[in-house]
């Protein structure tokens, strides 16, 4: 036997955008094989797109993957494939070994059936013989937890109750391969830890995996490779970590509709744009020329890792010479506040550079404008300046901790420096 | 989990010409795999159609009494139409309530059968596209339902005839119920085609309905159509002809003239059963996805 789970040979698959369409090709389609006409499906028809386009990829047994993408990518498509759903329509898929699949929990089920009818039917439906459901039939009611209901037919479940049963009746089903689509996000937090005990288990009894999932986080847990799929077509494929980051930073590359400035300061591409700025809330003694921020090598960029040393630098001119709190949050694209601090400083009179200093930087995958105002530091109502600016990226990066010093999600108090410009 | 239920899967490889499984090679392949997705689905096969089954009647008040009912209401309908001298009945050497009732039972095997199959893939389409599973399961279950209404019907019938006290040729009564194999295969070779066509266009849902009412006025099921007219000449063209007046002779005389038509038409059957199961089986993968 190979030790292959699964092997993926330039798989292509294509799909009908129009109904009109759909049919046209299927009664074609359907007549060629019925005069077993061998037709050319690698190309494209009128109005048919790839959804998958020349996939190459091997998954060894007892291997966990996860399959990451925006959505429209093509994961399902994939695991449906896989599945033996679908055709390719060119190319070759192998696949050795009881494949489960938990495309959608519950798919199966009758609304009029009872609960018990149910596992029956849906049981068989997914390859379990009746003398196997009759052996196993407490151990399902009792992980779906629905023993009460058990006699009620499932058109008056609630969804949980729905998915929690629906998930029971497949978690019996003994694959070798088991196939899992985005279906974790549903039921209640012990019951979706009950479900990924399961899955653990499985795992540790050599199942091999393959998850569609936009949990990062549940991912790496589970999976030790990741492929990386962007409009049908298989961008990375080797360790989770890389094709998480792959993902991330495409889908940070999307244009956000950034809003419109009508203050634009310094035009140097490198520092951040002001997004906002309250007239007449600060008393504008300090003036902000610019905001920058630097990498490790005090390179400027606007693109992170979450464990990049980031400084931000801002030159200001000041009519003052004051102690003061130098206020700086990073705010995401949802405008919540992740990461703030503020520090006391002395400022002097003139043009100085400020320098606050994130070894590292901590906060994780996402789109950030950074909030600056500096107050006086006797009174928190009227600062001196204010004001949004941005954007900047950070992707959350699989890099060598050093304990103690970057700890993962573990808050470092940023360093400042003033330095005095002339 | 016990270990020891798990048997060791072939490999399958996916192309674009179907599902190839490792170990089955040489003449033949495509019918060995059609008859190993057949018994390897036996049971989904009777799980699905006691699903069917139960769910019909289900938040019902009369229940399963419509399968009484309805042919009740069929043949006082057409007993009326009758007394009023719309059909020429002369001919007819058995009374004509049990006439119908013979006409009707044999027809609406047919015609609840076809219907389900028509219906029964896009029924399942959210199923279809989550799940791998044979689906010849759902177009067999759903022909089976034909029988559960039979069962009904010969059971109103042998009530019938007690009750009009007719003696019928239970040689024939018994080789009836043989014909019903042809005709089963018959209705669903018919039955895989129409699931599939349905798949891609809905309007077979439709044409299948109107067609079976109009097959039922046309054929000679619930009256005798003069053999020399034009829809008589017709009519020897028509399976259901056959399969319905067949069984029904040989129930009234136990012989029936139309032993050769009957004979030709269940070995077509046969072959077209064959033709349209394979057809259904290649086809099945390149339906799912314009369900």
């Amino acid at each position: 036997m190979t030790d292959y789970a699964m092997r993926v040979n330039n798989v292509s698959k294509k799909f009908c955008k129009r109904l009109r369409y759909t049919m046209l090709y299927g009664a074609l389609d359907l007549t060629s094989t019925f005069f077993n006409v061998h037709q050319n499906f690698n190309r494209l028809r009128t109005g048919e797109f790839w959804a998958l386009k020349d996939i190459d990829f091997e998954v060894k047994k007892g291997e966990a993957v996860g399959l990451i993408g925006a959505n429209g990518a093509g994961k399902s498509t994939m695991l449906k494939l896989l599945n033996g759903i679908y055709m390719p329509d060119n190319g070759e898929i192998e696949v050795y070994g009881r494949v489960g699949a938990l495309i959608q929990v519950g798919a199966g089920f009758h609304p009029m059936l009872t609960g018990r009818e149910n596992i029956y039917v849906n049981g068989e439906i997914l390859g379990m013989k009746k003398k196997f459901i009759d052996k196993h039939f407490d151990e399902i009611v009792d992980f779906s937890g629905i023993e009460d209901f058990i006699d009620t037919p499932v058109k008056h479940y609630s969804s949980g109750m729905f998915v929690r049963l629906g998930f029971a009746v497949v978690a019996f089903c003994q694959p070798e391969i088991l196939l899992v689509d985005e279906v974790l996000a549903v039921g209640d937090t012990k019951f979706r830890r009950k479900c990924l005990e399961h899955l653990s288990k499985l795992q540790k009894q050599g199942v091999t995996f393959i998850i569609v999932s936009h949990n990062m986080q549940m991912l790496e847990g589970i999976a030790l490779k990741g492929i990386f799929f962007d409009k049908g077509n298989l961008i990375h494929y080797g360790n989770i970590q890389d094709a998480i980051s792959e993902y991330e930073t495409l889908m940070l590359s999307q244009k956000i509709a950034e809003e419109i400035t009508n203050f634009n300061i310094n035009a140097s591409s490198d520092s951040l744009k002001i997004i906002n700025k309250w007239d007449g809330y600060s008393t504008d003694e300090i003036e902000i020329k610019y905001i920058k921020l630097k990498g490790q090598n005090n390179e400027y960029k606007k693109k992170f890792c979450s464990s990049d040393t980031v400084t931000i630098e801002a030159v200001i001119d000041s009519e003052i010479s004051d102690t003061v709190n130098i206020r700086a949050f990073f705010r995401n694209i949802e405008n919540v506040t992740c990461l703030g601090t503020d520090k006391i400083c002395d400022i002097t009179k003139g043009r100085q550079k400020i320098e606050l200093i994130f070894n590292p930087i901590q906060i994780t995958t996402g789109r950030y404008k950074l909030v600056f105002h500096i107050y006086p530091a006797s009174s928190m109502t009227t600062p001196y300046t204010n004001g949004h600016y941005g954007y900047f990226d950070v992707i959350k990066q699989g890099s060598s901790y050093e304990p103690g010093k970057n700890a993962p999600y573990c808050w470092i108090d940023p360093q400042i420096k003033i330095t005095k410009l002339t | 989990m016990t270990e020891n239920s798990i048997k060791q899967i072939p490999a399958h490889i996916y192309s674009p010409q179907g599902v190839q499984v490792g170990g089955i090679s040489g003449r033949f392949i495509t019918d060995k795999l059609m008859l190993g997705e057949l018994i390897g689905a036996r049971e989904l096969i009777i799980r699905l159609f006691i699903r069917d089954f139960s769910a019909k009647y289900k938040q019902s008040v009369l229940g399963m009494l419509w399968a009484v009912l309805l042919p009740l209401i069929t043949v006082t309908i057409f007993v009326f139409i009758n007394h009023a001298g719309v059909f020429n009945t002369k001919n007819i050497n058995m009374p004509y309530p049990l006439y119908v009732l013979i006409g009707t039972t044999f027809f609406n095997f047919f015609n609840a059968g076809i219907v389900a199959c028509t219906n029964s893939i896009i029924q399942a389409s959210q199923m279809l596209t989550k799940i791998n599973f044979p689906k010849i399961t759902l177009v067999i279950s759903a022909a089976m339902q034909g029988f559960v209404d039979f069962a009904v019907r010969i059971i109103l019938l042998m009530i019938a005839f007690v009750i009009f006290s007719y003696k019928p040729n239970y040689m024939g009564l018994a080789l009836s119920l043989l014909c019903l194999i042809p005709y089963f295969l018959f209705m669903l070779g018919l039955g895989f085609m129409l699931a599939l066509l349905t798949g891609i266009m809905r309007d077979i849902m439709t044409i299948v309905n109107f067609g079976c009412m109009g097959l039922m006025m046309l054929s000679p099921i619930l009256y005798p159509i003069e053999q020399d007219s034009l829809l008589g000449k017709l009519n020897r063209f028509n399976p259901i002809n056959y399969f319905v007046n067949f069984p029904r002779d040989i129930i009234m005389d136990g012989k029936s003239d139309l032993l050769i038509g009957f004979t030709i038409m269940s070995v077509s059957s046969l072959i077209f059963f064959y033709i349209c199961w394979r057809f259904f089986y290649l086809a099945q993968t390149k339906i799912t996805e314009r369900v």
